[in-house]
């Protein structure tokens, strides 16, 4: 089922006066598509989700799930006559039924009510789906988290909603599982051909398991991207550093240039870089550098590319790469360079890095 | 805020929102509106009766008569004066010893703490009509026991006396009833203050030089003064209420205050007056509004002062030395006093073919003969009927109601005027005494449109008044145990494709089955003890307990006080049944 959001708007009421919760939020999601929202807390996300499900209201704005509007000025379906499952952040694992009835509880709602042969039948198949059904009988609180929020998949489930949301549903649990759950998920509602809409604030989740994603920040979409686009080619600062590690130096455009490379000026040094167009000569700009873009170097001259020279402030060693601190002029940079450099704290050295690992964005964008 | 302008829409789509609107609020309209005919009817009956001469059915015009008369009568400051300062004193001595027993109980190497935390609470179980029969047995001036004994004491000392020399039926007498009645409630609400004290502060000034003493004067004290302020004027408040003990001493001594004002008035003198019954409700509904409102203010003071941590830590133990078992004598005279002096001599008069003296020649006189009588009294089967009905129904009914109005004032969505105004209409019975809610009711179900509804003089119009005075108690109570239910447990029901009531009945409200079953306890006990509501409401057919054991009281003593020892044989377990489950789920003082 598609989903359509077209200018979702909504205000709250806070103790400075009103602030806009959402702005005009518009995007599709088509039929099977994994989607994800992200970014950091108080920037919409989960309002949005809240708002497809129905457990909010927005102000203004358009919602269809499928073909049914579901919010539009004056209409607002409510929450148990969409055609969605939903997984909380905090499970929301009711502790007064066993694993069995939380997960039968939609088949005996409404419109989603079957008989009670196929309702066990149905149960017992999500869960097997699930590799719980051992645990059917058992009460819920006796549950793991991990295997809580199992039972929560199985509830959005069962009812076979062909929309599935999901807000942060992994941020409760440790580590290990989550990684474990981040696949189980994503398969799982590929093999149902289901649409889901993951909201997250964590961006190797966002990264790992979306076909595309919306990156938002104070009610707005700043990109909408596949996560690839997203990483490499990311529209503003805000994104480039919420998606992943970055360093950024303020510069100037030297030579502006609509095919070839550019080059910028910073207080480091003259690079050559891929200048979009639109920013011209004079134009203020924040070159970005992700720290695996740049390479340690014996000395000046010979390669072709830019340079960077620094001194090494700390290292860490994380098993794949070393993670190095490196005083850039009066400036702190991260740069990770493969193990087989050997560099101490102290050394002075040399990074370089090559023109499509560099990014020229807008200087005062969020 | 970006402004937008939608077209204007036209009637059809108007109605069209007004009908979703309906839909979508259904169970916030239905439930405001059963408030709102429960606690708003009575108070604006209320307010029209104090307006109208005559009686209310049939009025005979609008004045401003009642009030003219009752602010020209001296009677009605002096009773109005006595009111407060009877209030006061009674708190104060109330406060004194409540606190110094909290006090040893929690903070001193006090021997037998179990058994002291027993002696304060145990009294709870004694309804205040009880506690005062039992003291006017003991302390009425002619054949008091008690009195009798001094009177023999003072002999042997060479004063003789014929009366006296203590007179139960004086103001004196209706302090010292209210003082003991308020110890139990002010020791409950401070004690948790005590346990909980940081006890750096108190270290601090040790090790600033102060002494013990000092220490408890300078710092302990002034430290929950909030707390122990906020305590005092809840109690200060109950007092004011407080009618049992001024209807058993205090009418018989011709001593007043507000509320056996508006019972004499309503339903003792010749004629009745209700105009003027009005008017006193009117001022006395107003004076504890204001009362109410200083109330809350000292209560959030008391929540901004952090001495209390909550960090769950058991303060130092100040060792008091030789004191320990005279402190022990405290609760002992306490325990005395609260319960085992009314309730022996209830129990010997409800031995006694009519009241004696104990002694050991009246001894032979002994007899079950008052329990046999009541038990053939076919009066008894009737009123034991009401009672268990009263208690059943106003118990289902209340919780059932606090739930659902919880449950909006909890979960309401945003700003939703309606949630503002259930809060503001479930709080507004704290307000009104008992006494005035039951004349409001009176007043109400006696005129029409509401008398069509035939409820008056029938146990419905007592399950409404006790509902009334229950309600905010129960929704504060169920407020606390909501909020402790994570609103994604009902969300995610919702999305689960279950309704609004549907999610209420199989996931709210199971969740929250311990609190509700608290709540049931707490009104089916204070139901089965209630009495200024069931009297000022009594007819032929709608009696109960409490109202047969005052009947018998007026003319048969012995008689009552074998009723009373049943009711608190009875009251006993289901007290401390009470106290165990509400506690658990609340803050509230049960």
């Amino acid at each position: 089922m598609q989903i359509a959001v077209t200018n979702l708007s909504k205000t709250f009421e806070s103790m400075d006066g009103p602030v806009a919760a959402l702005q005009d939020v518009s995007f599709t999601v088509t039929q099977g598509e994994f989607y994800t929202l992200l970014g950091p807390s108080g920037c919409g996300k989960s309002t949005t989700l809240r708002c497809i499900a129905g457990l909010e209201n927005p102000d203004n704005g358009e919602i269809r799930i499928g073909e049914k509007v579901v919010v539009a000025p004056g209409i607002s379906v409510p929450a148990n006559e969409r055609p969605i499952g939903m997984v909380f952040q905090s499970y929301a694992i009711w502790p007064h039924m066993t694993v069995f009835n939380n997960v039968a509880f939609p088949l005996k709602q409404g419109k989603r009510k079957v008989s009670r042969a196929e309702r066990e039948r149905r149960v017992m198949e999500v869960l097997s789906l699930m590799q719980m059904e051992d645990l059917a009988h058992r009460p819920a609180p006796n549950l793991s988290g991990g295997q809580q929020q199992r039972v929560a998949l199985a509830r959005a489930l069962v009812s076979s909603s062909e929309v599935l949301l999901l807000d942060e549903p992994l941020s409760n649990l440790d580590a290990k599982l989550r990684e474990d759950l981040r696949l189980e998920i994503k398969d799982l509602t590929r093999k149902l051909g289901i649409t889901a809409i993951y909201v997250t604030h964590d961006q190797l989740e966002a990264l790992a398991m979306s076909d595309r994603i919306a990156v938002m920040l104070n009610g707005k979409i700043v990109q909408e991207a596949t996560p690839r686009e997203l990483y490499l080619k990311p529209k503003t600062s805000f994104v480039a550093q919420f998606v992943g590690q970055v360093n950024f130096f303020d510069g100037t455009v030297l030579e502006d240039s609509s095919d070839e490379l550019g080059l910028i000026e910073t207080s480091q040094g003259v690079w050559r870089c891929p200048v979009p167009s639109g920013m011209i000569k004079g134009a203020r700009v924040k070159l970005a550098i992700r720290p695996e873009g740049m390479r340690l170097t014996s000395g000046r001259g010979g390669e072709e590319g830019n340079l960077l020279e620094g001194r090494v402030e700390k290292t860490v060693f994380l098993g794949e790469t070393i993670e190095c601190q490196i005083l850039v002029g009066s400036q702190i940079i991260t740069s990770k360079v493969s193990i087989e450099n050997e560099v101490n704290e102290g050394d002075k050295i040399f990074l370089w890095f090559s023109p499509e690992n560099c990014l020229v964005l807008p200087a005062e964008s969020l | 805020m970006k402004s937008i302008t939608l077209p204007e829409p036209n009637v059809e789509d108007r109605l069209l929102r007004l009908q979703n609107w309906v839909r979508n609020n259904l169970l916030m309209i239905l439930v405001i509106a059963v408030v709102l005919f429960l606690v708003l009817v009575p108070v604006t009956r209320l307010l029209i009766t104090s307006f109208q001469i005559g009686h209310p059915a049939f009025p005979e015009g609008w004045s401003m008569e009642n009030y003219t008369s009752a602010f020209s009568t001296p009677n009605f400051y002096e009773t109005l004066g006595r009111t407060f300062w009877v209030a006061g004193l009674g708190t104060s001595v109330s406060l004194t010893f409540a606190v110094l027993v909290a006090w040893l109980v929690e903070r001193t190497d006090m021997p037998f703490r179990n058994l002291a935390w027993a002696m304060v609470l145990i009294p709870m179980a004694v309804p205040n009509i009880l506690f005062a029969m039992g003291w006017t047995l003991l302390l009425s001036p002619n054949a008091g026991a008690l009195n009798v004994l001094l009177r023999g004491a003072l002999d042997l000392v060479g004063i003789h006396l014929t009366k006296g020399p203590i007179n139960i039926f004086s103001v004196g007498g209706l302090i010292f009833l209210d003082g003991i009645r308020g110890v139990t409630t002010i020791f409950l609400m401070v004690v948790g203050c005590f346990r909980m004290m940081d006890p750096t502060l108190e270290e601090a000034a040790r090790v600033s030089g102060a002494g013990g003493v000092a220490t408890f004067f300078k710092v302990t004290l002034p430290a929950l003064s909030p707390a122990i302020l906020a305590a005092g004027m809840y109690s200060f408040i109950l007092s004011m209420e407080s009618f049992e003990a001024a209807l058993a001493v205090g009418l018989p001594g011709g001593v007043f205050v507000l509320s056996t004002l508006i019972y004499f008035t309503t339903r003792v003198q010749a004629p009745l007056d209700y105009g003027l019954g009005a008017v006193f409700g009117v001022v006395f509904m107003v004076i504890m509004m204001f009362l109410l409102i200083g109330y809350r203010r000292a209560v959030r003071n008391a929540d901004r002062f952090s001495t209390i941590t909550g960090k769950g830590f058991r303060p130092r133990i100040i060792s008091i030395g030789k004191w320990r078992h005279p402190a022990l004598g405290l609760f002992v005279l306490f325990f005395l006093i609260s319960i085992v002096l009314p309730f022996s001599v209830l129990l010997w008069t409800s031995l006694m073919p009519s009241y004696r003296v104990p002694s050991f020649e009246v001894m032979h006189l002994l007899t079950l003969r008052n329990f046999i009588e009541i038990l053939n009294d076919e009066r008894v089967y009737n009123v034991l009927w009401n009672t268990v009905v009263l208690m059943l129904v106003t118990a289902t009914a209340t919780m059932v109601l606090a739930f659902f109005v919880s449950w909006m004032i909890v979960r309401g969505q945003g700003k939703g005027k309606g949630k503002g105004l259930l809060d503001a209409l479930v709080f507004m019975p704290l307000s009104i005494p008992g006494i005035v809610i039951a004349m409001a009711l009176l007043m109400a179900y006696l005129t029409a449109p509401l008398k069509y509804l035939g409820i008056y003089g029938t146990v419905w119009i007592l399950v409404l008044g006790l509902c009334v005075a229950y309600l905010p108690f129960c929704t504060r109570l169920m407020n606390g145990a909501i909020v402790q239910v994570h609103k994604e447990l009902e969300e995610a029901a919702y999305v689960s494709g279950a309704t609004t009531f549907r999610t209420l009945i199989h996931v709210t409200f199971p969740l929250l089955f311990p609190a509700f079953a608290a709540g049931w306890i707490w009104v089916a006990v204070h139901a089965l003890r209630s009495f200024s509501i069931p009297l000022m409401l009594a007819g032929r057919r709608n009696q109960v307990f409490a109202v047969l054991l005052w009947e018998y009281w007026e003319d048969d003593i012995s008689l009552a006080a074998a009723m009373g020892v049943l009711l608190i044989i009875a009251l006993i377990p289901l007290t401390l049944l009470m106290r165990r489950f509400v506690t658990q789920f609340s803050g509230q003082k049960g």
